[in-house]
């Protein structure tokens, strides 16, 4: 026992003897808080990230590509027979296709990266302006970035809900071919499925195996980038978009209207609990469609680092993550009336978010070993 | 067993030369000649420099005009929360888009302080500050207008019977200019610089390029970038303290040509003016050389260890001064001194908000967001709010702070 508290205070020492890289002495100190003459094993990256592509990132992709092509069929009935029938299924499998997503938005590498998927499928607010007049004029390239807001999951918001007053006035305007609303409608599914398909086949091809065979902590590597992937949309997509944005977080005052889903108000409460689960199913390892099929996570990976500690880093991220949605729970379905009626209780959201975004961003990235790859621009 | 440790500190420190030549000294004499290499190495890495002074290729590469303008702004708005002539809009506009301001340099900056309040803790406060400028503009400024004399629970006026001092306050006695000035103090300018810009978090997130010598920023005047991003932000936390103040000296300008006169500088030097803490604007000005210098050399173990006693030692002055207007507003109360009374305990409240910004020894704040709220409920407690305060509440207040801080004058 006392040679190992001796070792422990040489250990510390070395940090202090300013060594040249943190990561040699921190591998140190894990190996010897085990024992020293133990070798230490090290954590199987390659299982970890085959298990994200296989049973994560592929699966919901999939899974998310079945439903766009349910979403077409539904905007191809809607649109050949507009009525109050079809224009229900049609929204509902627009909501159950925007849940799917939420489960792939925070998988921005590869070639979602290079199209910019996120940006085209669900930048919100929509540009309305642009899409009205996309659609007067019939002359558009979805593939210009000045065209991104007015695409994706929330042009279809806007489409469904946002362009008239009422549902009969909807209905009545994609009766009437020629103003154009059934074709851009049909337009920007088309271009969705366009869009999935480029990032299905991607990680159906050679990706795929690159990707899980990039084990190593390089700042290129398949491990790190995902981290930073998964820690920036954690932060900005999550965090700022869903909730601090519209709360007025970053501005003067609140701006509920930039809710995700403005239109239909009444699904912000529902796509951002999605949202919460995709994360704590990626954060934990957790199967794609399957609750009950588990591979190894960054909990995990925590968990290895810290097998010596009581007090573990992945238990107080599950809790902090715990206690946002307990936070969302509380709010109201409708996002807007709730920032209007009470947006304490928003900053509140917040705040229980931002919690978590400081435990994955400092103390896990620190622990894993890993940089920030991205960082805040507003250098004045 | 030391065979093997040698064989660790061998591999693993390439800096440090170490030589073992008796495999026999027991483990703890070892630790000892450890520990004293250590501090050599130490010494020999830092050479501060007299002053916070850098270029490259000859060019000044340090600016923080824009902390400059932002702390120009923090004190334009405490004179406008104070001026019975502001209107919602206009201070609006010079809190959250940074323009209206007399000084019209400052509406070209496009600067504002608004979004940078309190941005590292609780999404709750920064409205807080919407809602004292609405509540001056809104009620305060009407009363004063209609002469309405300030009383527990009515807005208006309110003039010491000497006619020393007169405070404009609301319904509960809010000094709302002096509680805004003082918050931005601990939300605005402690926060900016030790949760934002020295952060370990925003200055290793600009490693990468740091190492690679990347530059991002020009120097004034020029169109080349000379400044690495990590070295700016380094220079963004100096100007939070030093914006109006002499970039080649600790402490307070020349008066003669402008200085702080209301902001973190200004009572950082008040502090420096009590007897344990003679010699903190240098240690201060010193760690910021120090780290900066440390930047330049990529030592980031270096450059954090200032960044550390940076915070240590700013966050002292939130520390001290929250207690001591408590105190001071407890012996003005005793006097029946009012309005000197509603004005300490509005800089209290200003400076207690703050202490959920700073950062003690252990690297914590010196009080939670929750702890900081609880104290704030107490002073404005009751109908009466700062009216109804006694001298033992703030006096107990003010224990409890010198309790949580570890700090006594």
């Amino acid at each position: 026992m006392k040679n190992l508290i001796s070792i422990k205070v040489i250990l510390l020492s070395l940090i202090l003897l300013n060594c040249t890289s943190d990561s040699d002495t921190n591998d140190v100190i894990e190996e010897t808080g085990l024992n020293i003459e133990e070798q230490q094993t090290e954590f199987d990256r390659l299982s970890m990230l085959t298990f994200w592509a296989d049973n994560i990132i592929i699966p919901s992709i999939n899974s998310f590509y079945v439903e766009l092509n349910s979403l077409n069929e539904y905007a191809s009935s809607f649109t050949s027979n507009p009525n109050p029938s079809t224009l229900t299924q049609l929204r509902d499998q627009w909501l159950t296709t925007y849940k799917k997503w939420q489960h792939i938005e925070m998988f921005d590498i590869g070639v979602a990266e290079e199209i910019y998927f996120k940006n085209r499928m669900n930048i919100f607010p929509a540009n309305v302006e642009k899409i009205e007049n996309n659609i007067s004029n019939f002359d558009f390239n979805l593939d210009d970035s000045v065209n991104f807001a007015s695409q994706g999951f929330t042009a279809f918001d806007y489409l469904l809900f946002g362009i008239a007053q009422d549902d009969d006035e909807i209905i009545a305007k994609y009766s009437d071919s020629s103003q154009n609303y059934d074709s851009y409608m049909l337009a920007i599914t088309s271009k969705m499925i366009e869009l999935t398909i480029s990032v299905k086949s991607n990680w159906e091809g050679s990706y795929r195996d690159s990707f899980v065979e990039s084990t190593e902590n390089t700042a290129t590597s398949s491990i790190n980038i995902m981290l930073n992937d998964f820690v920036f949309y954690f932060e900005k997509g999550y965090r700022a978009n869903k909730f601090g944005i519209p709360a007025g977080v970053f501005s003067g005052g609140p701006l509920p209207d930039r809710i995700e889903a403005y239109n239909g108000e009444i699904y912000s409460q529902i796509l951002a609990l999605e949202a919460t689960t995709a994360i704590e199913n990626f954060f934990n390892g957790i199967a794609y469609g399957d609750p009950n099929k588990t591979g190894l996570s960054i909990k995990n990976y925590l968990d290895f680092i810290e097998f010596d500690v009581s007090d573990k880093l992945s238990a107080r991220i599950n809790n902090q993550l715990q206690a946002g949605k307990n936070k969302i729970n509380e709010l109201n379905t409708n996002f807007k009336i709730q920032i209007k009626e009470n947006n304490h209780e928003m900053l509140l959201t917040y705040d229980a978010i931002q919690s978590t975004v400081i435990l994955l961003k400092v103390d896990m990235l620190q622990k894993l070993n890993v940089s920030v790859d991205y960082a805040d621009a507003d250098g004045d | 067993m030391t065979l093997l440790l040698s064989i660790i500190l061998l591999v693993n420190c390439t800096k440090t030369e170490i030589e073992y030549r008796d495999v026999e000294v027991p483990v703890e004499t070892i630790i000892e000649k450890i520990v004293t290499q250590t501090v050599t190495q130490t010494v020999n890495v830092v050479t501060p420099p007299e002053e916070y002074s850098f270029t490259r290729n000859g060019v000044s590469t340090v600016y923080y005009t824009g902390q400059s303008a932002r702390l120009k702004m923090a004190t334009a708005l405490k004179s406008a929360m104070n001026d019975k002539a502001s209107t919602k809009t206009n201070v609006d506009n010079m809190f959250n888009n940074g323009t209206g301001f007399s000084d019209e340099s400052l509406n070209s900056s496009g600067k504002k302080i608004g979004n940078k309040v309190g941005t590292s803790g609780s999404a709750t406060v920064k409205p807080l500050f919407d809602e004292w400028i609405t509540e001056f503009t809104t009620i305060v400024a009407p009363a004063v207008n209609n002469s309405i004399t300030a009383t527990r629970t009515i807005a208006g006026s309110y003039t010491e019977a000497d006619g020393s001092r007169t405070v404009k306050v609301n319904a509960k006695g809010f000094e709302l200019n002096q509680i805004l000035s003082k918050g931005l103090i601990g939300a605005l300018q402690v926060d900016q610089i030790i949760n934002t810009y020295l952060s370990f978090t925003k200055l290793d997130g600009a490693k990468q390029d740091n190492d690679d010598d990347i530059y991002h920023y020009p120097t004034d005047g020029s169109a080349v970038p000379y400044i690495t991003k990590m070295e700016h932000y380094w220079d963004e936390g100096f100007g939070y303290l030093q914006g109006l103040d002499n970039q080649y000296a600790p402490g307070l300008g020349d008066a003669s040509i402008g200085r702080d006169g209301a902001n973190l500088n200004y009572y950082l030097n008040k502090i420096n003016g009590q007897e344990k803490e003679v010699g903190i604007t240098k240690r201060i000005y010193d760690a910021f050389s120090a780290g900066r210098a440390a930047i330049v050399a990529k030592d980031y173990e270096e450059r954090d260890r200032q960044a550390n006693i940076i915070g240590v030692e700013l966050s002292k002055v939130i520390g001290y001064k929250s207690q001591y207007y408590l105190r001071s507003a407890a012996g003005k109360i005793e006097k029946g001194e009012w309005a000197d009374a509603l004005h300490a305990i509005a800089e209290a409240y200003g400076f207690i908000l703050g202490l959920q910004y700073t950062k003690a020894a252990d690297g914590q704040p010196y009080l939670t967001h929750a702890e900081v709220n609880e104290h704030l409920s107490s002073l404005s407690a009751g109908d009466g709010g700062f009216w109804d305060r006694t001298p033992t509440e703030l006096t107990t207040m003010a224990d409890q702070l010198q309790q949580s801080t570890g700090l006594s004058e």
